[in-house]
């Protein structure tokens, strides 16, 4: 395994390391992993979780290149004008560019951990370069069951002599769904990891809906880190039960890894829950 | 403002160092400044504020090296193998490349945090010693920094799992953590924890006795374990009411530099 730094993207103000296994030019299938922030984590991630992820992907063949966007770890600022997610799309491209230049790279994996998930997902809608992602905490869509174990999750924390405070409660509630309609955002959606924006459901079931049209093989994970909105193993079965493309993507709730991986414990469960997907849904692809 | 990037040090301690040039729009300075980080999750949390400093520094006509130690960040190596004393001399490894690249030898350091103790060390040890020192909060107690840093990964775990750490404890769903080991995210080895240990004042007197001009930014409460000449003309210390929390994932409305370390590196340059 070799690790480069190098710049790229417009003006070389991108900066991204590439690990490369030795074998690479023997590599029959010859696949990037690219790796990026987390929220306003540097492209080494929170606990080096990325140096990590990129080191066990050279022991089975696959390169990586872990990168910062736009204004983010050792990356400088974009002056486009562009938003924040449209700039980062374009960075994730410009990664893959490098890539292919560097190395030789033409077949893209991307592991987006929170806000690096909605970049993966968004990149593999306009590049076909991208045939896999794993998407770690992204959108979350609470159900009737979530929310109910929800709240007897917080009754058993604070106790059930807190059940006085559940009628003023509940009147609230009835009193929020029979308010206005909201924009069609989800509501619960909102603030999911500090996101400001998120697709409503509707608006994210077709999206998912193209990728899989187009085969990219889609791995979803939630962590044990928001039991207020994720918090049993059916959930996401549950949410996108009529979405029509459940059965041809992969997902998993591992409720004892943290969103952030700041327990070695969580890292390996981690670590050892993408590789065996990348071992069985990506590297067997055609 | 294009980014170089520096392969330093030794190939069996190799690291991955930024050059940040000057800002060709402005003229440039015969300075440079080198940058060391904090540790672990406080390298991590002011990774922002290095790329600030560097791109104001740039501004300034200075050119500026930022880099991770040996097994840290995104240099090679495995970080439950390092100790302080092999970081000192990764500092003295970029100190010699910088004086090389820049062609001379007016060469500020910054440290923020452990990173300010790894330089104030590499400083009195150095051949050519830096022109100046800018220690950002450096460590001034070993035990006060083991305790913070237990307290900081406890306060993350159980934030991770929205419960409280005596829950996660009684419910056995994390163990407890300690050092060497495993915390927040960084896998520390027993000779690193040993000096991390024996960090006791910070030896400010032995940088001014070989003429390097120090500033130091310490909380008001550190400050009497600082050893410091009375008078000394090259010696600034700075008390800090508020000190900085490098050690959350949460943003907590903490400037991305604080005001004072902007200063503080300007200044220093005439």
């Amino acid at each position: 395994m070799r690790e480069r730094t190098l710049t790229f993207g417009a003006g070389g103000r991108l900066v991204g390391t590439l690990t490369v296994p030795d074998d690479w030019d023997a590599v029959p299938q010859r696949y990037t992993a690219l790796l990026s922030n987390s929220g306003v984590i540097p492209r080494v991630g929170w606990g080096r979780v990325n140096v990590r992820i990129a080191r066990r992907f050279a022991a089975l063949g696959i390169a990586s290149m872990r990168f910062d966007m736009s204004g983010l770890g050792d990356s400088a600022g974009a002056d486009s004008g562009l938003s924040a997610a449209r700039q980062w799309v374009e960075d994730t491209r410009a990664a893959m560019d490098a890539a292919t230049e560097s190395i030789g790279s033409r077949r893209f994996l991307m592991v987006g951990l929170c806000s690096g998930a909605d970049i993966a997902y968004l990149t593999a809608l306009e590049d076909a370069r991208l045939e896999a992602a794993v998407l770690w905490d992204l959108c979350c869509y609470p159900t009737r069951k979530a929310r109910i174990r929800a709240v007897l999750r917080r009754l058993r924390r604070i106790g059930f002599s807190a059940l006085k405070r559940v009628p003023g409660a509940m009147i609230g509630y009835i009193r929020r769904r029979a308010g206005p309609a909201s924009s069609g955002k989800s509501e619960e959606s909102e603030g999911f990891y500090g996101r400001t924006e998120m697709p409503s459901r509707e608006e994210f079931v077709p999206l998912i809906a193209r990728l899989v049209e187009r085969r990219v093989a889609l791995l979803f994970g939630y962590s044990g880190s928001a039991p207020r909105w994720f918090n049993y193993r059916e959930q996401f079965a549950d949410m996108f039960s009529d979405s029509g493309w459940l059965d041809q993507v992969s997902w998993e709730y591992l409720p004892d890894c943290d969103h952030l991986h700041t327990q070695r414990r969580s890292q390996q469960l981690f670590n050892d829950w993408v590789e065996a997907w990348v071992r069985s849904h990506v590297l067997n692809r055609q | 403002m294009t980014l170089s990037v520096v392969e330093l040090g030794r190939p069996e301690r190799a690291m991955m160092g930024l050059l940040q040039p000057p800002d060709s729009s402005v003229p440039t300075r015969q300075a440079a400044f080198i940058l060391c980080r904090p540790l672990g999750v406080e390298a991590v949390r002011t990774s922002a504020m290095f790329r600030a400093l560097s791109e104001r520094l740039a501004r300034e006509g200075c050119a500026t090296l930022r880099f991770d130690y040996h097994g840290t960040g995104d240099s090679a190596g495995d970080e439950r193998e390092q100790t302080m004393a092999a970081w000192v001399t990764d500092v003295l490894a970029a100190h010699d490349a910088v004086c090389r690249i820049v062609g001379h030898d007016n060469i500020h350091w910054f440290g923020a945090g452990l990173g300010g103790n790894l330089a104030l060390k590499a400083a009195i040890r150095a051949r050519l010693s830096p022109r100046r020192l800018v220690l950002w909060e450096p460590v001034t107690d070993g035990g006060e920094l083991e305790a913070r840093l237990l307290e900081g990964h406890r306060d993350e775990v159980a934030f991770g799992r929205e419960l409280t750490w005596q829950e996660v404890r009684r419910r056995e769903l994390e163990p407890e953590p300690s050092l060497p080991g495993w915390v927040l995210g960084f896998d520390y080895g027993q000779a690193l924890v040993d000096e991390m240990r024996q960090i006791r004042g910070l030896p400010l007197s032995q940088a001014a006795r070989r003429g390097i001009a120090v500033y130091c930014a310490i909380s008001d409460a550190e400050r009497d374990r600082l050893d410091v000449p009375d008078g000394d003309p090259v010696m600034q210390i700075e008390s800090l009411s508020d000190a900085s929390n490098w050690m959350t994932s949460r943003v907590t409305g903490q400037p991305l530099v604080p005001p004072g370390a902007l200063r503080a590196v300007v200044s220093g340059l005439g």
